[in-house]
């Protein structure tokens, strides 16, 4: 046998686990969901095929809430990426310093919010912004700061921002995985090469880290892409819709009005927007994540 | 003096770490000190900032009010077969899918990842519809047997891909050179993967098994949906019912939640110790 | 294609992709058998009784609270004992109830009788999914339909019943004592005779919303940015805005699918009630109340002076130990109207032991057997004896906290004389023409468009997705 091959059979056998995976547990509802896009299924009438007419319903507009939520799914994303991957990257670097004084309990500080059940949280956060008994305009009023409505008026799509913001500690954790890898001795070259902090950061820690921010980057734009929790438990996709995510309408349209074979089809259409953009993602990483292995 | 300076730098430093942890830490005081009052007490305004008088009661009523002890077990039971099936089959198939080179390996790999991309409720009904098949809900199968072949919970971050995805980015950054020098002395696929690739990513390993023990403790959504035997029921399930349609008991809620954050507390504060020495060990040269 | 079409298309691509189809089935289908062989045998002994007979399972699922939860369950093990043959898998379902039914139904896994959201059993029972409830009742020998509040039972078509309600409800005002004497406002009135008019509603409500200085909505210095009691707090779905859109001769949708919140009755009422907020600024937004977890609450810490809500609320108020008192709705233009919940029970056609789901259908329906629960003010009895025979109703109506002297007059009289169905229990295709609804509303109470922009801006959608209604 030739070493490729070996490598192939290798490879197969070592990928096994997941291939199994994916062909019993995911393929067959996924295929099904396909199948049932393209008809009337509910629950509880009688089913027909009706060709493309979900899709039609969605994209011609005679569907109200489609279109918007597309634009809030997309709003939220292109703001929620960002900001907590920013965010978690530099409070995992602010934790990674060796020197730093009480390291376990800060980092415990930063990922109990992670921890908590998603329902304490989400009650926390609607107290903490009411409008007129929350915490959180009680401190701006002190400092004489404009108030809010929070996620209860026209700001509800940035202000569901500090909620993610602040759960963002898996992000966290694995920048800080990351960090582990970066190797040391580069870093003590820099400095014999009179290298600054900012130098160390772009020349070493930024370029080692590149695999792990490509992959939060991948991970968090479909977590995102498939927010659900905060608008179910907290907004109810409201007010006015302003954060009826495309998940959320999904599970409306399934479970209220009863409409299996539409929230498939809507769910199919998040597929195709998710697997643009991760795709796109996919392709730029060839220019700008560095992988070791491939040196 | 460059020494003196360095050291007030580092105070700054901590000083405001600090700082911003008390921040970050606010709501998760106000959680804690909800549960530690009684109802009305928690909605005055302006905010009671410590309980007054303190119930410490609201732990024994929440935890006695519903059977929370046999839903610790369920849980516990799930979550330790979750996070066995998770690291054995995820970190094998990331092996598979970076380190080996074959024919189609990438292909396999964006093939597998579209799993994610529908969302959990489009293929939940088919899902259940399956697992009815084979005669297999209202038991823990539906929620366990998925993770020992790669496939995750609801969470997308977490699950199942999450994890395959993430190590194979971290074993990625191994430097080729050691599998090469380690196959010259004569050593296979099964012996880089033991000796050299899980050694050197502890840090990564020990994320997988964090997320996976974290959202696997969180998931309500799967027990709710396959379990329909009440002695099954998990911890999440019962701190729903503490949000009723006609009544809320929300300090009983809060005593529960910081009850059923203890145990992953913990598994973080043992698991995080390894960002720190994992990786110092092994002596990494490039 | 049947129903049950795509349940089978669905199997079949299942199994040709996994691999284990019909064998797993076989498996599974054992597995139940073997585990009622089991039970059967310890049952032995206590069996010789009741030997006509045969073991029994019934399945049961159930929605509420950390107090209907164990309630509940005391109830079944009740029931269990007074009928050894049967037992009950009943399932306590938190939330996601609409979702977990739909995948039940889709496994053909629905339980024999349960809990089912009005709106989702006026759908199943006119795909013939459940049972009319008139089929038993008439075949009981214990009771008749007269048996039962006639205005509880839920239609889908003529002489056609898919259940009543999970328990009797109405939706009435609340008061918090301490704050009406503050304020210097008389109690609000309890019979429907004497019921406020809208004027004076508002002017009450004026008179209790008080700033942070103290000011109230009267005062020339009230400042609404600031308030820490409003005079009135309401929900803003169907179950607040309906009571007084049919009060005031208005409803839903008409017969002849015209939308009724846009017509004249029915857009008076959603322009008053955005007043209250926008104008007024004696209610809280939908903003505000939802960052007030429980309705309850806001009135034991007085952050309302008055809720308008359902009778359910007297549970949490009787174990608050505030000093409430209740009051009727306002007066509007056409006859008083009040409004129960949206919940009721049925039995599912598919079930193996019709029956004994009867039996239990019944257990829970009788009073007798929950009466903490009517006594806690969660629920009001579905049996007209319970309301007419003084001892009955004595027994959960009189002499405990969570009924207040005015009960009667301002709550149950009117559930049992001027009761009006809520729109999700019979207008067909509810679910999407009130997500039509809300979000407008919304609209109104953000000061975006003015009722009359926001209700005739959905009309034309609203009368499109219609599809009949029965009453």
């Amino acid at each position: 046998m030739s070493r490729q091959k070996k490598e192939n059979i290798a490879g197969i056998l070592f990928s096994l686990p997941a291939i199994i995976g994916f062909l019993a547990f995911s393929l067959g509802p996924m295929v099904v969901s396909l199948i049932m896009s393209f008809t009337n299924y509910s629950i509880s009438h009688a089913t027909d095929f009706i060709g493309l007419g979900n899709y039609a319903e969605l994209f011609s507009g005679q569907d109200t809430f489609f279109w918007n939520s597309v634009k809030v799914t997309l709003l939220f994303s292109a703001m929620n990426v960002p900001v907590c991957i920013f965010t978690a990257f530099l409070v995992a670097l602010m934790l990674n310093s060796k020197k730093l004084r009480g390291r376990t309990f800060l980092r415990a500080a930063f990922y109990i919010p992670t921890i908590l059940p998603i329902v304490a949280t989400a009650m926390i956060f609607m107290w903490i912004m009411s409008p007129d008994f929350g915490l959180l305009n009680a401190i701006l009023e002190v400092f004489h700061m404009p108030t809010s409505d929070w996620i209860y008026g026209n700001a509800a799509l940035p202000s569901l921002l500090l909620m993610t913001a602040w759960t963002s500690g898996n992000i966290m954790v694995v920048f800080l995985a990351g960090l582990q890898g970066v190797p040391q001795e580069l870093y003590e070259s820099i400095e014999v090469d009179g290298g600054g902090a900012w130098a160390k950061f772009w020349y070493c820690t930024f370029p080692h880290m590149t695999p792990t921010i490509f992959f939060n980057t991948v991970m968090f734009v479909i977590s995102s892409m498939q927010a659900f929790l905060p608008a179910y438990i907290m907004t109810q996709g409201g007010p006015n819709n302003k954060t009826n995510f495309i998940v959320y309408y999904l599970y409306r349209v399934a479970f209220e009005f009863q409409n299996i074979g539409k929230a498939s089809s809507l769910g199919w259409v998040l597929f195709a927007m998710i697997l643009i953009v991760v795709g796109a993602l996919f392709w730029s990483s060839k220019y700008w994540v560095f992988y070791s292995d491939e040196a | 003096m460059r020494q003196k300076k360095k050291q007030r730098k580092r105070w700054i430093r901590t000083f405001l770490c600090f700082g911003l942890a008390v921040v970050w830490l606010l709501p998760f005081y106000w959680m804690v000190r909800s549960s530690l009052m009684g109802m009305s007490q928690i909605f005055e305004y302006p905010p009671v900032i410590f309980p007054d008088p303190v119930q410490w009661e609201n732990f024994p009523e929440a935890l006695t009010r519903l059977p929370f002890l046999t839903y610790f077990k369920n849980t516990l039971i799930i979550v330790v077969l979750c996070v066995g099936g998770i690291l054995i089959s995820c970190s094998v198939s990331a092996y598979g899918l970076s380190r080996v080179q074959w024919k189609g390996r990438d292909k396999v790999f964006y093939l597998l990842m579209t799993s994610i991309m529908l969302p959990y409720f489009a293929t939940i009904i088919p899902s259940f519809v399956m697992w009815t098949k084979m005669g297999l809900t209202n038991t823990f199968v539906p929620l366990v047997l998925p993770s020992w072949f790669g496939v995750g919970t609801v969470s997308v971050f977490g699950g199942g891909m999450f994890n395959i995805f993430l190590l194979r980015q971290f074993f990625r950054t191994i430097p080729k050179e050691l599998d090469e020098a380690a196959r010259i002395d004569g050593a296979g696929h099964f012996t880089i993967f033991t000796q050299i690739i899980l050694p050197l990513s502890k840090p990564a390993l020990i994320c997988v098994g964090l997320f996976t023990f974290l959202n696997t403790w969180n998931d309500f959504i799967n027990p709710l949906i396959y379990l329909s035997d009440q002695e099954k029921y998990t911890i999440q399930i019962g701190l729903r019912t503490f949000i009723g349609v006609f009544s809320s008991q929300w300090h009983l809620l809060m005593a529960a939640a910081v009850f059923a954050i203890i145990p992953v507390l913990i598994v973080f504060l043992i698991g995080q110790k390894y960002f720190v020495e994992g990786i110092a060990t092994t002596g990494l040269k490039g | 294609m049947k129903r049950r079409g795509l349940a089978l298309l669905m199997a079949a691509v299942l199994g040709i992709l996994t691999g284990c189809g019909s064998g797993g089935g076989t498996d599974g289908a054992a597995a139940p058998d073997a585990q009622a062989g089991g039970q059967g045998e310890e049952q032995t002994g206590t069996a010789a009784a009741e030997e006509e007979h045969e073991q029994v399972e019934l399945s049961f699922t159930y929605w509420g609270g950390s107090y209907e939860q164990p309630l509940m369950e005391k109830l079944i093990a009740d029931f269990e004992e007074a009928y050894p043959y049967i037992e009950v898998d009943s399932q306590h379902i938190p939330s996601d109830y609409e979702a977990k039914m739909s995948a039940m139904v889709a496994g053909q896994e629905e339980p024999d009788i349960a809990y089912i959201r009005d709106y989702m059993a006026l759908d199943f029972a006119e795909q013939g999914m459940l049972y009319n409830i008139f089929d038993f009742i008439d075949q009981d020998e214990e009771l008749d339909r007269e048996d039962f509040v006639e205005d509880f039972y839920l239609y889908w078509d003529e002489g056609k019943s898919y259940g009543m309600y999970t328990a009797g409800e109405s939706y009435a005002l609340f008061y918090n004592t301490e704050a009406f004497e503050e304020a210097g406002v008389d109690p609000l009135p309890t019979t429907v005779e004497d019921a406020l008019t809208w004027e004076e509603l508002v002017d009450v409500a004026q008179r209790l919303t008080i700033d942070q200085n103290g000011n109230n909505a009267q005062s020339p210095d009230f400042d609404p940015e600031h308030i820490r009691q409003y005079g009135i707090r309401f929900d803003f779905n169907q179950g607040s805005y309906m009571p007084l859109v049919h009060g005031n001769g208005g409803t839903y949708m008409t017969e002849d699918g015209k939308f009724g919140l846009a017509q004249e009755e029915g857009l008076d009422v959603i322009e008053k009630m955005g007043d209250l907020v926008t104008k007024y600024h004696v209610a809280p937004s939908p903003a505000e109340t939802k960052s007030l977890p429980s309705t309850a609450v806001s009135l034991t810490t007085r952050q309302s002076a008055i809720i308008m809500i359902g009778q359910w609320v007297l549970l949490d108020l009787g174990e608050s130990g505030v000093d409430f008192g209740v009051g009727v709705l306002p007066e509007m233009n056409g006859e008083y109207s009040t409004s129960p919940g949206w919940g009721t029970v049925g039995i599912f056609e598919s079930t193996e032991h019709p029956e004994e789901a009867w039996l239990l259908w019944k257990w829970l329906a009788d009073p007798s057997r929950a009466i903490e629960a009517y006594q806690s003010g969660l629920w009001m009895p579905l049996m007209t004896e319970w309301y007419t025979n003084e001892d009955l109703l004595n027994q959960w109506a009189a002499g405990n906290i969570a009924h207040p002297e005015g009960y009667k007059e301002a709550v149950m009289e009117p559930a049992l004389n001027h009761f009006h169905r809520h729109p999700s229990a019979y207008v067909k295709n509810f679910a999407e023409i009130d997500a039509l609804v809300t979000p407008a509303l919304e609209r109104m109470y953000l000061g975006e468009e003015s009722a009359q922009e926001a209700m005739e801006g959905i009309a034309d959608q609203a009368e499109t997705l219609f599809e009949g209604l029965y009453e």
